[in-house]
């Protein structure tokens, strides 16, 4: 049985996934960006980032998210739309009437700005303020969660998730009001001590893991 | 009839003309993928998906309302559940047609077999219920014959199956409570989780979902567990944990339960029980020697300790930090610094 962590392997399998996905997994074609990014951390674990992804790499595979970025439009309605897409399924900015069509969504900004910053890129040509402002568009009125993008039902602690880590990398809280995303996390606690992803559903892993680290970088693990 | 695939299993794009032939799409200029220079991780797609794709891209960017349009979205959507924005568009078309919702729903069912754990699906058919059936509609009905609502009777039939072929399927369960909580139809879903204790009594959802039935018809601050109730719940997950000592929902349900909303129960009327289903022979070997037991006891203590004067409470922490002990060393060893980290927190507590 091994007992040491078969790097060469990994390397091989994240280097390999950079290159190309097979079409059975179409189903991650709205999502590349969160797959581009679980990549290139698994690389830059493995402290291989460098040795696998010369320069030239990288500055493609920047220009590649940037591609991504859903800039404001000048009208008030796009606001919540910005950010960067999950791929580039979407189509083409500039040839589209219907804006939720090129729509970009919280984790699509959040793992862009995370593959970005392992890239060494500066964030400077990120549209901080019109991230910023989507943020504000989608945390809810109601109960302080987060919708990852306009048109959709789904709230849960994954975006809350995203707009903190979103607001930390990028220091600008301005779109996100803690007080409200607190008290929707604390919320969902539950009682046999895990948390989830609204009041009252069965304790998760996974938004268990998203709610304690939204409060950490919130700085209200005291919550 | 809800059939459940693998998800690995292809897409089953059935054969026929591709689009660019096909006479209704020949006024569509398709807009191919924009990739750029230096894609990262691109997907091999199949020429079906490409070509569906760039049809699409071209008649959601002219925001297209149409039945063309909404029929490619169903085709895209099942080939790619998680595409997000084309199940926003998909919606959009329906209220502008004025599309029959109970279709949708047949074809959200349809499809849910290739996608069941989905949550744009799952979430897109919420939305369709509140579209279809008002809450207000059944505002002067007895829960039975909301129960018999065809809508309602539908959504639960749904859901059901979906249970049935995957009691765990936190989407299921997440829908089950929507529909119970929209439609205000609490009576049946205590049935329900009965039915899946029975079935499973170590399916931690069922017991979520007793928790949420019991508690959730009222906003929090006014829930109240009473005596009676609390006795009966007490009896209830005592009974389950005859059936399996090594099982930890019966436990950390009941004593979630108790803690919350009455911890000085926890005490006063589950510790009694506990102590005799530990001096009971049939069960006193099983009982002790799970770490859930022990557990249960490190929480009871803590909560007593915390009710008694200073001078008093010392026999009880002592108690609760052998507990913390045998955990350690024996019962559950590998969250031996878990107990230790609590053994420290009933000190500090002082």
């Amino acid at each position: 049985m091994a007992t040491k962590l078969a790097v060469d392997a990994h390397v091989r399998y994240f280097r390999m996934c950079l290159h190309g996905l097979p079409h059975q997994m179409t189903s991650l074609d709205a999502a590349r960006m969160t797959f581009v990014q679980l990549c290139l951390v698994g690389l830059a674990a493995l402290g291989k980032l460098d040795e696998t992804c010369s320069a030239e790499d990288k500055k493609g595979m920047i220009e590649w998210i940037y591609g991504q970025q859903v800039l404001r439009d000048g009208t008030e309605l796009s606001a919540a739309y910005c950010g960067f897409r999950g791929g580039s399924l979407f189509g083409p900015h500039d040839l589209c009437d219907y804006t939720p069509a090129n729509s970009a969504n919280v984790a699509g900004t959040y793992s862009a700005l995370c593959a970005l910053l392992l890239l060494g890129d500066d964030l400077s040509r990120v549209d901080r303020p019109a991230i910023v402002e989507a943020l504000r568009c989608l945390q809810q009125q109601d109960s302080g969660c987060f919708a990852p993008h306009p048109g959709t039902t789904e709230r849960d602690p994954r975006f809350i998730y995203c707009a903190c880590a979103i607001s930390a990398i990028l220091d600008d809280w301005s779109g996100v009001d803690k007080d409200a995303a607190v008290k929707y996390i604390v919320s969902c606690c539950n009682p046999d001590g895990g948390m989830t992803q609204a009041p009252f559903q069965e304790s998760h892993g996974g938004h268990l893991y998203c709610c304690v680290a939204s409060l950490a970088l919130m700085g209200r693990l005291d919550a | 009839m809800v059939r459940i695939v693998d998800n690995d299993s292809d897409y089953d794009e059935s054969s026929s003309l591709p689009m660019s032939q096909q006479e209704e799409w020949s006024d569509v200029v398709p807009i191919p993928q924009d990739d750029g220079k230096n894609p990262v991780c691109p997907i091999s797609y199949t020429d079906e998906y490409r070509e569906m794709t760039d049809y699409f891209r071209a008649v959601m960017a002219a925001g297209e309302v149409s039945q063309r349009a909404f029929e490619l979205s169903g085709r895209v959507i099942d080939a790619n559940a998680a595409h997000y924005t084309a199940w926003v568009y998909r919606k959009k078309l329906i209220l502008d047609l004025g599309l029959d919702i109970s279709e949708e729903l047949s074809w959200v069912s349809e499809i849910s077999g290739r996608h069941i754990k989905n949550y744009q699906l799952w979430h897109h058919r919420g939305a369709l219920l509140a579209l279809l059936l008002d809450p207000k509609s059944l505002e002067h009905e007895s829960q039975d014959q909301r129960v018999q609502n065809p809508a309602i009777r539908n959504e639960l039939q749904f859901v059901g199956e979906v249970i049935d072929n995957d009691s765990k399927n936190f989407h299921a369960w997440s829908h089950r409570q929507l529909v119970v909580r929209s439609y205000g139809i609490w009576d049946q879903e205590m049935a329900y989780v009965e039915t899946q204790i029975n079935q499973d009594v170590r399916n931690n959802s069922a017991w979520n979902q007793r928790y949420f039935v019991l508690t959730a018809n009222q906003s929090a601050d006014e829930f109240v567990l009473s005596e009676e109730v609390a006795d009966r719940e007490i009896g209830y997950a005592v009974e389950k944990i005859k059936l399996a000592p090594n099982n930890e929902s019966p436990w950390s349900y009941v004593i979630g339960l108790l803690a919350r909303h009455a911890p000085a129960m926890l005490y006063e009327r589950l510790l009694p029980k506990i102590n005799e289903l530990a001096a009971d022979k049939d069960y006193a070997i099983a009982v002790t020697s799970t770490p859930f037991y022990w557990s249960a006891l490190v929480d009871i203590y803590e909560e007593q300790a915390k009710a008694l004067s200073v001078d008093e409470r010392g026999g009880v922490e002592a108690f609760a930090e052998e507990a913390c002990d045998s955990l350690a060393e024996k019962y559950d060893p590998i969250r031996a610094k878990y107990w230790e980290y609590r053994k420290q927190a009933l000190r500090t507590a002082n």
